[in-house]
């Protein structure tokens, strides 16, 4: 499924703004409460209400570009099933670590603290994003700008795909 | 040795460290593992994502059916029968069915099942609660698959901010006032991962019941986890459980090292109303008093426990509700439940006209049971207001105290508890 690289991840800008709630502007709460966990389903509703294009629109490597408080409130986690499904990376100027944990359990790659970064992102830029040593060259602009990665462990674990991909590769080495 | 938090401590012991240092990654082993039906009733899908057919330590798991009560749908009746045949099958530890526990976030501190030391880990948000018992609690969302079928996951040791609470409260105001204004302190810049440690005179002669509020709420804000140091407070609830006191050592050092130090005085303090669409977006009750309600609501794992329904009750004790509106009491639990019927609570609501409903977590969780209709004006002492949270995407929600939950239910619109006379002490559940 991952046909990029952590450290050479290249994509188009979806660009939204700040305070994005999870249950709302991310993902209609519906499916948390219906318990959908199809990512093939649930790809096509990822800020539909902010974007109805955007789950038929956005290619894998593409990049979610968000403000502060990216995904606010309790979380839920169908809203990074569809950016797993999607294939698409997401870099945010901060978000709650509910939020974080998720993406990363998912196996998401994420900046999740990027000060200021919408002023320096338009919609539709070119991005390439090395997600280990937190740069971001906005290749449009022709600028590079560069912000705190995750933890190294962290990162390994995303690297395997994610925690989600990492309890498996566990369970499956136990196994023998 | 290095000094630590309570924090620090925890998470070192749980992983055979001797200290741990903020900012490190660590794979700590959790003593209690907790999931609700929400989760549960999909153990088996979960598990088969990752390949896993058993449970690492299904004696430390503890299951409670507290969102979907009672099954709406026969669609729910049957996750819930397929629930209990997954606690057969995997051999949960801790098992409370409807009308056994309540809610999964209050029932481990009542039962003592999660004890001072400790280190629980859940799928929702809110065990944060467990905090109120001196055990650190840490929502793990959907990681909480694998910890229960393959190991530990990832946990960064969170910095702690050090909340010192000082002041007596006002008569009508309650510690879900305080709590509220603290989500008016507490920036999520400031809160963002970090665990909340109360301290001060305010907060160490507060009841369980309290402490739970003020465990369950920093959440909304962006807080890691919540927690009170070990006290006699805490002593005297195991004490009537049957249980040692905690051992002091857990407690943090005094010159442990705090990320910030906030003071809030009480004293002062008004009733404290959130506005939609966020629980953060606090006011003083007089700025939004005067809206008309249509709907009220006293429950959830913030504002469902006894103290809260004591609350609720002196407000209505001779009383009744507004002819526009109607309200919902959800005990937090089973515990609770029977504890208002002694008391005589549960004949308050009756005769003002409100509905009890069974112990869980009522609509706060995604308005299961009650949702709220388009356009309907709810006030409620749960935990959040998102447009949708409890029904209607175009309802509103306001969170507020269950003292100002009540009077407002009274007045037909969002009204000053303290001018319905003084309220019940805020403090006297142990």
């Amino acid at each position: 499924m991952k046909s990029f690289s952590l450290t050479a991840w290249r994509g188009r800008a979806w660009t939204f703004g700040h305070e994005l709630a999870l249950d709302d502007d991310v993902m209609a709460l519906r499916f948390t409460l219906l318990r959908e966990t199809n990512g093939d389903v649930l790809k096509a509703h990822l800020f539909e209400r902010l974007d109805p294009e955007f789950g038929r629109a956005a290619r894998p490597g593409d990049l979610i570009v968000a403000g502060q408080r990216f995904g606010h409130g309790n979380p839920h986690i169908p809203a990074f099933i569809a950016m797993r499904a999607l294939g698409v990376g997401l870099l945010t100027e901060s978000m709650p670590r509910g939020t974080l944990r998720n993406a990363v359990y998912m196996g998401v790659p994420i900046l999740p603290a990027c000060p200021a970064l919408l002023e320096h992102v338009g919609p539709g830029d070119a991005l390439a994003v090395d997600f280990e040593a937190g740069v971001v060259v906005n290749v449009t602009r022709d600028a590079t700008r560069r912000f705190p990665p995750l933890a190294a462990p962290v990162l390994d674990m995303l690297r395997q795909g994610g925690v989600r991909d990492y309890f498996k590769a566990q369970l499956a080495a136990r196994r023998g | 040795m290095m000094s630590q938090t309570v924090t620090q401590k925890i998470l070192a012991r749980a992983c055979g460290r001797e200290r741990v240092q903020v900012g490190d990654v660590l794979f700590p082993e959790p003593d209690l593992v907790v999931i609700h039906d929400g989760y549960a009733c999909q153990l088996d899908e979960r598990l088969a994502e990752l390949g896993a057919r058993e449970l690492v330590h299904p004696e430390r798991v503890l299951v409670a059916v507290d969102h979907q009560v009672p099954a709406a749908t026969p669609q729910v009746a049957e996750r819930l029968r397929a629930l209990r045949g997954h606690v057969e099958r995997f051999g949960i530890g801790h098992f409370y069915d409807v009308g056994r526990g309540g809610n999964a976030n209050v029932i481990p501190v009542e039962l003592a099942v999660a004890r001072p030391g400790m280190l629980a880990m859940g799928y929702d948000i809110h065990v944060t609660n467990y905090g109120a018992i001196c055990c650190l609690a840490l929502p793990v969302g959907f990681d909480i698959t694998g910890v229960l079928a393959v190991g530990p996951t990832w946990i960064q040791v969170p910095a702690t901010v050090a909340v010192e609470l000082r002041g007596q409260l006002a008569l009508g105001v309650t510690v879900r006032d305080v709590a509220q204004r603290l989500l008016r302190a507490l920036d999520p810049a400031i809160a963002d991962y970090r665990v909340i440690e109360y301290r001060g005179p305010f907060a160490e002669a507060l009841g369980i019941d309290g402490r739970m509020t003020l465990c369950n709420t920093p959440m909304e804000v962006g807080a890691k986890s919540v927690i009170f140091n070990p006290d006699d407070v805490i002593d005297a609830y195991l004490a009537a459980r049957g249980h040692a006191p905690a051992d002091r050592a857990i407690a943090s050092d005094p010159d442990a090292e705090y990320e910030r130090v906030i003071v809030v005085d009480v004293g002062q303090l008004a009733p404290q109303v959130a506005v939609p669409p966020r629980p953060d977006l606090v006011q003083d009750v007089g700025e939004v008093a005067g809206t008309r309600i249509t709907r009220a609501l006293v429950g959830s794992c913030a504002g469902g426990m006894l103290d809260d329904l004591r609350q609720a009750a002196f407000v209505l004790r001779g009383r009744r509700i507004s002819a526009d509106v109607t309200m919902a009491i959800v005990p937090a639990s089973q515990h609770v439940y029977g504890a208002a019927a002694r008391e005589g609570l549960l004949q308050v609501f009756a005769d003002a006209g409100a509905t009890v409903f069974p112990p869980g977590c009522g609509p706060c969780a995604g308005g299961v049971g009650g949702p709220l209709a388009s356009g309907d004006v709810c006030i409620a002492s749960i935990t959040r207001n998102d447009p949708g949270r409890m029904g209607a995407a175009d309802a509103s929600i306001y969170l507020a105290s269950a003292a100002t939950v009540a009077a407002s239910a009274v007045a037909g619109e969002i009204a000053d508890p303290r001018n319905f006379t003084a309220t019940a002490d805020q403090s006297t559940t142990r």
